[in-house]
């Protein structure tokens, strides 16, 4: 290999100098720009988080809220099969009947409005005193099914002293038709 | 001297001598050789080998603050010297001193290191109090050169004489003693008056010279007669590193000093140490924290803007600590991204999969609302109408529905009792509609049939009311049974007759 003369090493050491320095800003200015991207990215993530934030802040209230009322009516909603909740539904009705003192009727169920998420309607009559008729009206809210209670006639029963004849309609919910919020005039 | 050590574990100790740098802190020593110009100066070389050692024994870190460092310097071109003064309060001691040094010394005071320490007061009789200063001045350029050197290393050099540091080990009573140190190529004498040092000296003689021969016993002869030539005193100490060589000069130098000279051993605490100076700063600095020790001061140009906050040496480590925060600050965005986006996203991933669980949250809450909303309060009603209806009614029939619809139909005994019932049902506010449909006489004129139809009021309207039976009338019928002799509290509608 030739020597180099002072010129060439000269020459050499700026060419490696240049090179160098092109290197430099070339990598700097990549990995610059990848730091960068990633900066970007984080902060959209921390935007994001911070968005998911706000949003979760109703939901220990709203968790609170929807146990105490499962409790009130002692149900959980998400529990209910649609296939068989309105038998059970009519099963339970007969028995809080049955153990209250009222003595029920013919009862006929036939399909409810789908537009208004009703899955069945249940017509039944039955008699028996005041006091037993009034807590068999206010035990049909807390069977553990949703029930409500579409129209109620109360008429004289022959028999008995405090004998009443009671007339329900009852209107049994569809849970999974459920989808937003709708609270008619009541 | 240990004991010195650990109660003072960041001071430095260091002996500058004209051939050499010794310097130790607690266990730790080391010794560098001084390369000097022919004017006394330390070498560019020199200088930056003695650096990179200080630098390396003392292992320090850029950030921490600088440490103190106690030097010893050779007596060699230092004044030694004691002075009588008036009485004067400390803080114009200083001014005093100044306008002595200006007098005895041949350079004005800003081109000297200078130091003093007070010996003593006294009162001739019939004279003014006088107090006595021990005064040590040298040139400023001898001190401000390793003051330079030592500030670059990061410490925070502080001067006094290596021979004050030796006579920390001087016995008391030293009268008008003098504490001889023989160095390889030089020795220093303290002089003590009145048992305070007074002056010292540096003598280029050292124990080098014992091994020529027969001209070492000339050369020992002249160095004894130039010793007793500039000190007249009686008791001699030799201090050495090594006991045992102080027991070879003693012997030595006996025989060669005039008789009324006796010369004793000055141990340096133990019987083997590096340097006798180091000894003695340690023992000060183990005594009183170096409080006794003269320190030389130099009056500096004052430094302004940034270099006055920090000492020489200092700033550029304070600039690039300065840089490297800086760049930490502009990094630490983009580190942060790079450290924390896989546990942010792993964090988010995770609340999006429970998305399906807030939904049936949200959807459970909507239904049970409604259904809450929705059921119509037909108790609350038969409630309204046991409270408000006159004795004697019969209802005959009551129909309700989930819009709100009441149709009420029943006997009064008079028409009084219908409006009655009305205006009760009205003023109860449940009711936003009450209508008479229908009020017609009974047979024979003595009762009245009605027909009411009623509305009550929406949910939200209602929600603010308070209808439901209170406690006092919850608890009625209980009472009545346990009441002996009290008939149930049962209808009394007839069979087959209206409620």
């Amino acid at each position: 290999m030739a020597n180099l003369t002072p010129r060439d090493k000269k020459t050499l050491r700026i060419a490696s100098i240049g090179i160098g320095i092109y290197l430099a800003i070339f990598c700097g200015w990549r990995v610059w720009g990848w730091m960068e991207k990633r900066r970007t990215d984080y902060r959209q993530l921390v935007r994001k988080a911070e968005d998911m934030k706000v949003s979760l802040l109703p939901y220990p209230t709203r968790a609170e809220t929807a146990a105490r009322l499962m409790e009130q009516f002692h149900m959980d909603p998400a529990k209910l099969n649609k296939a068989t909740v309105v038998a059970e539904a009519s099963s339970a009705i007969q028995r809080a009947a049955a153990s209250g003192g009222v003595v029920l009727g013919p009862i006929r169920e036939s399909s409810g409005r789908a537009a208004a998420h009703e899955l069945a309607t249940v017509q039944l009559q039955g008699s028996g005193q005041v006091t037993a008729v009034m807590e068999f009206l206010s035990r049909l809210q807390t069977l553990g099914y949703p029930i409500l209670i579409d129209s109620v006639q109360v008429g004289a029963q022959p028999g008995p002293p405090g004998m009443i004849k009671l007339t329900l309609t009852l209107v049994i919910l569809d849970f999974e038709t459920w989808k937003s919020t709708e609270v008619p005039h009541a | 001297m240990n004991a010195a050590v650990n109660r003072n574990p960041g001071v430095v100790v260091i002996e500058i001598q004209p051939a050499s740098l010794k310097i130790a802190r607690g266990s730790s020593y080391a010794e560098m050789e001084l390369q000097r110009t022919p004017a006394g100066l330390l070498t560019p070389e020199c200088r930056l080998k003695v650096k990179s050692g200080v630098e390396a024994f003392l292992n320090r870190k850029p950030w921490r603050p600088a440490q103190r460092a106690i030097c010893a310097i050779a007596a060699g071109g230092v004044s030694l010297r004691r002075m009588l003064l008036p009485i004067t309060p400390a803080s114009q001691l200083q001014a005093v001193l100044l306008l002595q040094l200006e007098t005895d010394f041949p350079l004005p005071p800003a081109e000297m290191a200078w130091g003093y320490r007070k010996v003593s007061e006294r009162t001739e009789p019939g004279g003014t109090p006088q107090q006595e200063i021990l005064l040590a001045a040298t040139r400023k350029e001898t001190i401000a050169e390793y003051a330079s050197l030592l500030g670059e290393c990061g410490l925070n050099p502080e001067f006094t004489l290596s021979t004050l540091a030796r006579a920390m080990f001087c016995p008391p009573g030293m009268y008008d003693g003098a504490v001889l140190e023989i160095g390889t190529h030089s020795s220093e004498l303290l002089i003590f008056e009145k048992d305070t040092p007074a002056s010292s000296r540096s003598i280029p003689w050292g124990s080098s010279l014992w091994t020529q021969g027969e001209a070492a016993d000339a050369a020992l002869a002249s160095f004894a007669g130039f010793i007793s030539s500039i000190w007249k005193g009686s008791r001699l100490f030799v201090i050495s590193p090594s006991v045992a060589n102080a027991i070879t000069m003693v012997a030595k130098l006996a025989v060669h000093l005039p008789p009324s000279i006796h010369c004793e051993v000055l141990s340096a605490g133990s019987a083997e140490v590096r340097s006798t100076a180091l000894a003695g700063l340690k023992k000060a600095l183990e005594t009183d924290g170096g409080k006794t020790l003269l320190f030389l001061r130099t009056e500096l140009p004052k430094a302004t803007g940034i270099f006055a906050v920090f000492p020489a040496g200092q700033l550029q480590p304070m600039l690039k600590t300065a840089a490297v925060l800086c760049a930490v600050l502009v990094l630490l965005p983009y580190a942060e991204a790079i450290l924390f986006k896989p546990h942010l996203a792993k964090t988010i991933a995770r609340i999006e999969a429970d998305e399906s669980r807030r939904t049936m949250i949200d959807r459970e809450l909507a239904f049970l609302q409604s259904l809450k909303q929705t059921q119509p309060p037909y108790l609350d009603a038969l409630y309204l109408f046991s409270k408000s209806a006159p004795m004697g009614t019969h209802i005959e029939s009551l129909s309700m529905n989930r819009n709100g619809e009441v149709s009420l139909r029943g006997m009064m005994n008079t028409g009084d009792q219908v409006t009655d019932f009305r205006k009760k049902l009205i003023d109860s506010g449940f009711f936003s509609s009450v209508v008479v449909e229908e009020q017609s006489p009974g047979p024979n004129n003595q009762r009245v049939n009605i027909r009411l139809i009623l509305i009550w009021k929406p949910a939200s309207v209602r929600a603010a009311m308070n209808f439901g039976p209170t406690d006092a009338e919850i608890q009625k019928p209980s009472t009545g049974k346990d009441k002996p002799g009290k008939p149930p509290a049962t209808p009394a509608t007839p069979p087959g007759k209206p409620l």
